[in-house]
Parts: structure tokens; C-alpha cells; sequence
């Protein structure tokens, strides 16, 4: 099979894009996927063995950006790794890469932010309570309601709840706050991508 | 068709791929574009083809497929795909949820089809 300078300039630019793109992965991982790529370009482009830059051209546009193609290898594996892990982090950097793809793993990301944040909120005011012990409390107020965390001297009257036992409370608030938060997560990974025999057991 | 049908038709299309590259393979070993030729010949579902490899590679992570490089007489390798016990229950079983799921929703849409108008609320 033969192809001018053109067509191969093309392919090699686009084909070196998704190898940049796809630089997390292992090398043979990432070669991989090049390597397929480049055989689907070849044989989409060629005519009676000739490989023309045109064909070349719209083949590329039907595959869409490089970085597109990257993107969605990338979210597989994150949220390959992320259905088996407990870690806070690899769920919330497999959430984020599923909110880049659409609505619905944007929301997904909103309840992981919103869950670990909290959680944080909660260790936080664990910490600082035997620093700050006038100032951190659960509140209870009648214009606030009941409030976890700083209050400064001049805000509305309100009452603190727990004193010493502010801190042990809020961090097992904050650990049960972690743990539904990565339950709710991996529910909603493992949906996206029914791997257990729930499909045969219908 | 206005954007959010767009969008609607986008899901729908990208929901059915799955289930459109196992049936794909159902009646032996393909490589990709053999693949894409088939789904694209037998209906539209495919927006850009480059989302066909990263799936494939996901359902073989899946151990739905698996897949062999194999050199051709064009000169460049080709990467076949075949279903695996797994993905051939994962496939039947699947086409079972599809088809009850299109009847009941054929009987549904039946009326909006028949070209008879409904009264607007």
C-alpha cells in the first residue's frame, strides 16, 4: 500500500494527538489504541491500495478529536478502577472525567463534591473545637436553625448543643458522611455499567 | 428537530450501541470497521465512529469480548473481536430486555404514529 506525504502527514498528526492524549496510559496500553486507530485510518482511507489525502481527511472527521477518542478510554478505565475502590480520591478524579461527558455524570460529580466537602466541613470543626472553643459548636438558633461550625461574637444569639462532645460526634458524623457518600457513588458507577449477572437473573 | 430531541435521539443512539456491536458479533469474529460497516449499514446508529474502540475496549475489560491482532494481506494488522460465553449470555439476554421493552413501547406510540391528532390539553 502506498500513500503520498500528505495523507501520512495527516495521519501521523492526528494519531500523535491521541497518543499525547492518551499519555496516562501504560505504554503497551496506549500503543494499543494507537495501533487500532491507525488500522481503522489506513483501511477507511485506501482505494485500490492507494491511500489518498482526501479519503484521509474524512475518515479523521468521522472519527471525531483525538482527544474525544482519549477521553472516553481514559473515563472506561477510571471508572473501571473506581466500581472496586473505597478511595475518596479515585471516585471523585472518575466522577470528574464522567461529568466532562455529559449532564448526567455532571450530577454525578455535584453529589461526590457536595458528600466529600461535608465530610471535610465535619473533620474540620472536629479539629479546630479545642482551639476555638467559644466559637466552634453545632448552634441551634431560631433564625438559623441548626447550624455545625464557626460562630463569631457578634452573629445572632444562639445556643451551642454538644461542648466537649462536639468533636468525637462531628467526626463520626464526618466518617458516616465519607462512607454514604462513596457507597452512593459506587452504586451509581456499577449502574452505569452492569457487570454483575443482574442482566441473566431478569 | 429541535435541540433537545437532538439530544434525545443522541442518548438513544449511544444506550443501544452496546447491545448493537454484541448482536454485531453474534455470528462470529470482526475487526472494528467490519463492525462499524455493519451498524452503520443496518441503521444510524453511530454519531462518531471513534467511540466504537474505546467500547470495545471496554467490553472486553468486561470479558464480554476478547480480541486478537492478526496480520492481513493490506499490509497493516487488524484487530478482530469475537463474544465470549459471558458475552454471548450478556447479548441474549439483553436482546430478551430490548425487544419486550420496543413491543410495549410500539403499542404505546402506536397512536402518535397513526397520524390522528390527540386533543391538546
Amino acid at each position: 500500500m502506498t500513500g503520498n506525504n500528505e495523507s501520512t502527514q495527516l495521519m501521523e498528526y492526528y494519531l500523535g494527538r491521541l497518543g499525547r492524549a492518551a499519555a496516562k496510559f501504560p505504554p503497551a496500553e496506549r500503543e494499543e489504541i494507537v495501533a487500532e486507530i491507525r488500522s481503522h485510518i489506513l483501511e477507511r482511507s485506501q482505494a485500490d491500495g492507494v491511500v489518498e489525502a482526501g479519503r484521509v481527511r474524512e475518515t479523521l472527521e468521522a472519527l471525531g478529536t483525538p482527544e474525544e477518542i482519549a477521553s472516553q478510554y481514559v473515563t472506561n478505565a477510571l471508572l473501571e478502577r473506581a466500581a472496586g475502590s473505597r478511595s475518596p480520591w479515585v471516585l471523585l478524579r472518575a466522577t470528574l472525567h464522567w461529568a466532562a461527558l455529559g449532564a448526567k455524570g455532571f450530577g454525578i460529580f455535584v453529589i461526590a463534591i457536595t458528600g466529600y466537602v461535608a465530610a471535610g466541613a465535619f473533620f474540620v470543626c472536629a479539629v479546630l473545637k479545642p482551639f476555638f472553643p467559644e466559637n466552634i459548636g453545632l448552634w441551634v438558633g431560631p433564625a438559623t436553625g441548626l447550624v455545625m461550625g464557626y460562630r463569631g461574637a457578634q452573629e445572632p444569639p444562639t445556643q451551642e448543643l454538644l461542648g466537649h462532645w462536639l468533636p468525637p460526634v462531628a467526626m463520626v458524623l464526618g466518617l458516616l458522611t465519607i462512607m454514604g457518600t462513596t457507597h452512593i457513588l459506587r452504586a451509581l458507577i456499577r449502574r452505569r455499567r452492569p457487570t454483575n449477572p443482574g442482566w441473566q437473573a431478569r | 428537530m429541535n435541540d433537545s430531541s437532538d439530544k434525545w435521539e443522541a442518548q438513544v443512539r449511544k444506550g443501544s450501541l452496546e447491545l448493537a456491536i454484541l448482536a454485531a458479533l453474534w455470528k462470529g469474529r470482526l475487526y472494528g470497521l467490519e463492525i462499524l460497516r455493519l451498524l452503520e449499514d443496518g441503521s444510524n446508529l453511530i454519531v462518531a465512529e471513534g467511540t466504537v474502540y474505546p467500547l470495545l475496549s471496554r467490553l472486553k475489560a468486561e470479558g464480554l469480548i476478547d480480541s486478537e491482532w492478526v496480520e492481513s494481506e493490506g499490509g497493516h494488522p487488524r484487530k478482530y473481536y469475537w463474544l465470549t460465553k459471558a458475552g454471548r449470555q450478556r447479548a441474549a439476554a439483553m436482546a430478551g430486555v430490548w425487544a419486550e421493552f420496543a413491543a410495549s413501547l410500539a403499542a404505546l406510540i402506536q397512536p402518535l404514529l397513526s397520524g390522528k391528532h390527540g386533543k391538546a390539553l
